[in-house]
């Protein structure tokens, strides 16, 4: 399990590295789950690029048109601090801290938690509703693709060998605008979710439902948007009942599996629950939002 | 393949070679005979291998040596030397109150304790259990745990003693 460790200080030379080393080669941002992988002897890698070393791939930025813009190795304890974060994206804040425990979220990067590309991966529902993209670079020059399009499978994303994700943007909140996270797991902490919701729900001045994006997590290979559950919410007032029956539409579109950690029925069921509660929690926040 | 690095570790500037694939928990405990922090598993599901880097607790065990270096390491030792003489309050209150059964989570509860106590240095029993969360005591010892926190939180108050946390070389 011996690799050699290299240190780029330039995004070039992480980018030459990433492309020269290829299959060989894997990059390494917060490590909790790269480093797992590798003790566990699932991967062999003859060399992993450290990418901590890289200039601007740190940092969270608040602008009142352009949203939010955060490095790709910006951590999950930094996430669940910042003000701006916690004012405009609760539900990226509630999923941040049911990451791990505070000493592995002091570690753990938001763009390795994407990478990673597990289904359970708590960041990622939120940025889906949020209508979060995130930029990639790479030698021949840098896209953008909607994290909702960015995990293909499990463990596998957009990336192509030589690139990396950069920068993660999201959207400044519509007015009358709120989103909220919920996640079901058998324990509080340090544990992996048995399936999760977001919802972000903007409203209109009589408090009717304009928009509304609803995502599941851990419950299909790839992060799912709910969307006939979303189709019955937009132009109405999100009632306790109707927030119930888009939970039933969501259990529906769910493509679950049977596993240890839960059967695909028992999945189908929390899902509808949690997606009537985090509707109603997002309805609630953006009525408080105000103009 | 070994390298030299160099890390700041409790105030003071230590020399090692070895591989760059080791982990900072693996350099402290076999290079540096820092063995106050525990591999309980490994794999960053415990946390009883907690070190402050730059002031904050990671799991010591995903971390790589060379991401160490140019940061302030505490361990568990640092913090046993910080209050002068004798042990730390938060070692003496874990002691008094039976926060301690096995003792295997120990170090990493009280490094880890002492970074809230920096963050927040009067926390309620919910933001004490919030923050010790990752800290995983399999004598299921957490009441007295956090009563240990409680009253040791309650002494440095008191008595003003600084954390720890960001003493450089």
């Amino acid at each position: 399990m011996a690799f050699a460790v290299l240190e780029p200080t330039t995004l070039t030379d992480a980018l030459g590295l990433l492309a020269q080393e290829g299959d060989a080669g894997a990059a390494l941002a917060g490590g909790t789950d790269l480093l797992l992988r590798i003790r566990r002897g699932i991967r062999k890698y003859r060399s992993v690029i450290n990418i901590k070393f890289v200039p601007g791939l740190t940092g969270l930025t608040w602008d009142e048109q352009r949203g939010l813009t955060m490095g790709a190795l910006t951590t999950f304890r930094t996430i669940e601090k910042d003000a701006h974060v916690r004012r405009h994206y609760q539900s990226l804040v509630e999923a941040a801290r049911v990451v791990a425990g505070v000493q592995l979220r002091n570690l753990a990067t938001v763009g390795g938690n994407i990478g990673n590309a597990s289904p359970s991966a708590d960041s990622v529902p939120p940025l889906v509703v949020l209508g979060a993209a995130i930029e990639i670079g790479s030698a021949s020059g840098t896209r953008a693709v909607p994290v909702e399009a960015c995990i293909t499978g499990p463990g596998r994303t957009v990336l192509t060998p030589g690139e990396i994700f950069t920068t993660i943007r999201i959207p400044a909140p519509t007015p009358r605008s709120g989103n909220a996270f919920s996640r079901f797991s058998p324990r509080a902490a340090m544990d992996i979710g048995i399936a999760s919701v977001a919802a972000a729900v903007t409203l209109d001045a009589s408090g009717r439902c304009t928009d509304c994006r609803i995502a599941l997590g851990a419950v299909a290979p790839v992060p799912l948007r709910a969307t006939a559950a979303e189709d019955a919410l937009r132009g109405e007032r999100i009632t306790a009942e109707l927030a119930d029956s888009s939970g039933e539409l969501a259990a529906a579109a769910a493509q679950p599996i049977s596993d240890i950690r839960g059967t695909a029925a028992y999945r189908r069921a929390i899902v509808r629950a949690l997606t009537a509660r985090v509707v109603q929690q997002a309805a609630a926040r953006a009525a408080m939002a105000g103009a | 393949m070994t390298q030299q690095y160099l890390l700041s570790v409790n105030g003071k500037t230590a020399s090692v070679t070895t591989a760059p694939h080791r982990s900072l928990l693996d350099t402290l405990r076999e290079d540096l005979g820092l063995t106050g922090s525990k591999k309980g598993c490994d794999e960053g599901e415990c946390a009883s291998c907690t070190v402050l880097l730059d002031g904050v607790p990671v799991n010591s065990c995903l971390v790589l040596v060379g991401d160490a270096v140019g940061k302030t390491i505490v361990t568990i030792e640092g913090i046993a030397d910080a209050g002068g003489p004798g042990p730390h309050p938060l070692q003496r209150a874990f002691v008094n109150l039976g926060g301690v059964q096995c003792g295997y989570c120990t170090p990493g509860m009280i490094v880890s304790a002492c970074a809230l106590l920096t963050e927040q240095p009067d926390p309620t029993e919910d933001e004490i259990k919030f923050y010790l969360a990752g800290n995983i005591c399999r004598c299921t010892g957490y009441n007295k745990i956090t009563a240990a926190v409680r009253s040791a939180a309650e002494t440095m108050r008191a008595a003003d003693v600084p954390a720890p946390t960001r003493r450089t070389a």
